[in-house]
């Protein structure tokens, strides 16, 4: 059975280091980390995850620019791609979903359901 | 003399610096004594001369040297005039007065007040005619010891007088140029009529680039006809508006470029016209505080955000035991790390939401909601909560569905709050109950707990930012302080009230009233009915427009009229309406290619367009109902399908979360079809071929807009032209189509099934206010105020 491959674009260093263990408790997700914009289009390429965890606010390249950019690469372009940023307000989300996010969730987050969350974020995907 | 009289001035001034100058008197004494324009004479309590300034001198002619100590003021007046003093003041005051110098001291020296008129005589013969104030002049012990006589110009005095109109004028004048606001005046037909230095300063222009231009060269297109809107608000009901104090309004400069203003616009009525004066100030210091406040809030929320993120994160793994079991000390630090972490999240998240909701950033989205239904998703959602705290939340058996205006996720984040406080002040083993009821026309949640109820002493301020009851108590709840705030800060903003009382029996109860739907929908259409009403009617026949306008009017409708196809058009785009009335019934023949025409200009695109031909005898038809027709559109076939989406999805867009229903009738299969796969993502479209489907689709269901195209049977096309309404009898919104070729037997029909839609004024105006309002709700729904 092959692993839920995430690939996780922040660059707070201890953010990702909590992610990848938060994750990592459940057995079937295998998580990459990348501290920025530009190596995670690399990644993204290289690796072809199932899901990418993309924070909105990084120095260089946004989450909103690192996700056009990743659309734009047919090899990237259908990898669903879930925020992570600070309360959003219900617009915002809607604005976020406008640009292609498959779904938002919200920092600071609950470290013991975030593997459920990010699980139920990959339905449409699996199934469609 | 007068130059030598600045020099001695200023003499006195020098030596210390201009803005150091105490208020010494003797500076002033010499100032007053040394002013040229009046005789200033001081004498001694018999009325020697004592004293003769210098505009003595100048005035009289006389030497001080002349005067003082020789002779008293008496002596250089007209005798004669000093006699008829003398005898006026003997018979007044019952006492002999003899004239000399008591006829000009006697009311002085018994504390009367005293001015009179009297001429001097001067030193060459001449008159001078004085204006003369005398004051009697005491000592400690308010004994008399002299008089002081200050005269002016008599002539003077009385050309000032004479003019005091035109001073007035020049002083509010000079009072509106150095006023630190922007003015701009303008008359009914929007021009301006007068501006100030400042408006001049504030916008780049000249004033003569202003004057008798229109008053829109100052405002931002997008913006005209929200100005326009609220400027013939004032005039209808004249009450002062303030634009820009709750929404962000701007000017437009000279040079392009826009100014963030407040504008406060005032009715004033001069000369029998109405004006509207516009008071402008310059908030753009404010808004550029605003927003580095607003941007530092931000920051701090997301400088704060990232590290509790990580910490939050941390404490929680450690909490799951997702690093192994830890030995009970330090599970017991670990949790009290854990949930404050916790509770600096909720702080973030309040003080952001507090910001958003005092910025006006907080967009509501009103919606129809029925409240029974939201509460109980509410109590669901914190029902975790609540067995956590050992705290049961129980639905009121009584409370029942009721319908109100809201945006519902603040709507359920108010709840929220107090809910989650009911539950940190109910005592374990003790239930959390919430009812619904309806008082008046407000519906009102109420949350009950079991707790310790509010202080007396804390009730005033409950509602306040950070106010917490107890400190120590409250911060044991791990409350934020904000919660109550920022349910107050919502309610406020549902147009709403939020309260509490002690609950019978112990504990508090808290509730929320929101008006219910009815009553919101009654208050946005009066707010409708104040600000947006102008109406076009375009009617070829002269008289029957004046009843209609008259009527209108009464309505407090404002109606402009264009009596040919040319004016509608040139109407249409000069101003903007709420709704365009167009009689049929033309010499032309041509109303349909009116409304294509109206239909063409942008303006209007989405404006209500009511077809009719009116019965001016009210009491002929007042039972009948009515049969006007809502024409969204006329389309030439073949279908312009873009055009058609385009009108449609316009129609259907804000209806609210119930999906938009459209019928669509059409012989052509193909077109159908397109119609259905272009909306069907956004409405429900119901596709029939013809006239019976169409019939049977009316009678079981309820369309928000009805396509027809007329030719698919004619005559029976035409009929369901008068079919297509609503169970209240309203027309269907309805786009039309119609072959483009003028087949002359076609229009006929066109014409005469359109001339069936007659009504009745009284039915013409109440769908009018019905139709608008429905209208106003979508677009006035997301106000970011």
């Amino acid at each position: 059975m092959s692993s839920l491959r995430v690939l996780h674009i922040d660059d707070e260093p201890d953010i990702r280091e909590i992610v990848a263990a938060s994750l990592g408790l459940d057995p079937e997700f295998a998580v990459r980390g990348c501290d920025s914009g530009a190596d995670g289009l690399a990644a993204a390429a290289q690796w072809r995850p199932d899901l990418i965890l993309l924070d909105i606010m990084m120095p260089v390249m946004d989450g909103p620019t690192t996700l056009a950019r990743l659309r734009e690469n047919p090899q990237t372009a259908g990898i669903p791609v879930v925020f992570m940023t600070a309360r959003a307000q219900p617009r915002e989300i809607d604005h976020f979903k406008s640009l292609g996010a498959a779904g938002v969730i919200s920092k600071p987050f609950d470290p013991m359901t975030l593997a459920a969350s990010v699980r139920s974020q990959m339905q449409p995907a699996n199934a469609g | 003399m007068i130059a030598d009289d600045e020099a001695r001035t200023s003499e006195v001034a020098a030596g210390m610096p201009r803005n150091a100058v105490p208020l010494n008197t003797e500076i002033l004494q010499t100032a007053i004594l040394n002013s040229a324009d009046f005789a200033i004479i001081a004498t001694d309590a018999e009325g020697v001369i004592q004293l003769f300034n210098i505009g003595a001198e100048r005035l009289l002619g006389y030497a001080a040297s002349d005067v003082v100590n020789k002779i008293n003021p008496s002596d250089i007046h007209d005798p004669h005039e000093v006699i008829a003093r003398a005898e006026a003041l003997s018979a007044e005051f019952a006492t002999p007065i003899t004239p000399g110098f008591d006829a000009l001291a006697f009311k002085a020296s018994r504390g009367i007040e005293d001015k009179y008129e009297l001429t001097y005589i001067r030193k060459d013969g001449s008159r001078f005619p004085a204006l003369v104030s005398i004051t009697a002049l005491r000592d400690d012990q308010a004994e008399i010891i002299g008089y002081l006589l200050i005269g002016t110009n008599d002539a003077a005095a009385h050309l000032i007088a004479a003019n005091k109109e035109i001073v007035a004028a020049e002083m509010f004048r000079l009072a509106v140029e150095s006023c630190t606001n922007g003015m701009v005046i303008v008359d009914g037909a929007r021009k301006i009529v007068l501006v100030n230095n400042e408006i001049e300063r504030l916008f780049g222009y000249r004033r003569d680039e202003l004057i008798d231009h229109p008053v829109d060269i100052l405002v931002p297109a997008r913006l005209r006809t929200e100005y326009a809107r609220h400027c013939d608000a004032v005039t209808i009901r004249p009450e002062t508006v303030r634009l820009g104090a709750s929404l962000d309004f701007f000017g437009l400069r000279k040079d392009g470029t826009e100014l963030p203003v407040e504008v406060g616009l005032n009715p004033i009525l001069v000369g029998g016209s109405l004006l509207v004066l516009n008071v402008v100030v310059d908030i753009s210091h404010r808004k550029r505080s605003e927003h580095l406040k607003d941007e530092f809030v931000a920051t701090v929320s997301h400088e704060l955000r990232t590290p509790l993120t990580s910490i939050a994160g941390a404490l929680g793994l450690l909490a799951g035991n997702a690093a192994g079991k830890l030995p009970e000390a330090a599970a017991r630090l670990l949790t009290i790390a854990y949930t404050n972490s916790q509770r600096l999240v909720r702080l973030l998240n309040d003080i952001l939401d507090i910001e958003k909701m005092e910025s006006g950033k907080a967009i509501f989205e009103f919606k129809r909601i029925e409240v029974r239904s939201l509460v109980e998703q509410t109590i669901e959602a914190n029902r975790g909560f609540a067995e956590g705290c050992n705290v049961r939340i129980r639905l009121d058996a009584e409370a029942a569905a009721f319908d109100v205006r809201a945006d519902p996720d603040r709507l359920v984040q108010a709840i929220t709050n107090l809910l989650s406080n009911a539950i940190k002040f109910s005592p374990p083993g003790e239930e959390v109950v919430i009812a619904i009821e309806t008082r008046g026309d407000m519906v009102r949640i109420s949350v009950r707990d079991h707790g310790p109820g509010v202080p007396n002493e804390f009730k005033p301020h409950i509602f306040e930012k950070f106010a917490q009851a107890d400190g120590t108590d409250a911060r044991k709840k791990g409350g934020t302080g904000l919660g109550l705030s920022i349910v107050k800060q919502i309610v406020d903003r549902l147009d709403g009230a939020v309260g509490f009382e002690d609950a019978p029996g112990g504990g508090a109860i808290f509730h929320v009233d929101l008006p219910n739907w009815a009553r919101a929908i009654r208050a946005q259409s009066r707010l409708f009915m104040k600000s947006h009403l102008r109406v076009l009617l375009c009617e070829d026949d002269p008289e029957a427009a004046i009843v209609l306008v008259d009527r209108l009017h009464q309505e407090g409708f404002l109606a402009d009229v264009a009596l040919t196809a040319n004016e509608a058009v040139a109407r249409v785009a000069a101003a903007s309406y709420a709704a365009i009335l167009v009689d049929l019934q033309r010499p032309d023949g041509d109303g349909i290619g009116l409304i294509k025409q109206l239909r063409a200009q942008p303006q209007i695109y989405n404006t209500l367009l009511v077809v009719l031909s009116v019965d001016l005898d009210p009491a002929h038809d007042k039972e009948r109902p009515s049969t006007l027709l809502n024409i969204v559109d006329w389309l030439d076939t073949p279908i312009d399908v873009a055009r058609l989406v385009r009108v449609l999805d316009r129609q259907v867009a804000g209806n609210g979360n119930t999906r938009p229903r459209i019928l669509h009738v059409d012989s052509n299969p193909e077109l159908l079809r397109v119609v259905a796969g272009a909306l069907g993502a956004k409405a429900e479209v119901m596709s029939v071929d013809s006239i019976d489907k169409a019939r049977r689709a009316l009678a079981a269901n309820r369309f928000d807009v009805a396509v027809l195209d007329v030719a698919l049977t004619v005559g029976s096309g035409f009929d369901l032209l008068h079919e297509l309404r609503d169970s209240e009898g309203d027309a269907i919104p309805l786009v039309v189509f119609s072959p483009a070729n003028d087949n002359p037997v076609f229009a006929a029909q066109v014409r005469g099934a359109l001339i069936k839609s007659r009504t009745s004024i009284d039915n013409l105006i109440a769908t009018l206010r019905k139709r608008l309002v429905d209208i106003s709700l979508p677009s006035n729904d997301k106000d970011a105020a």
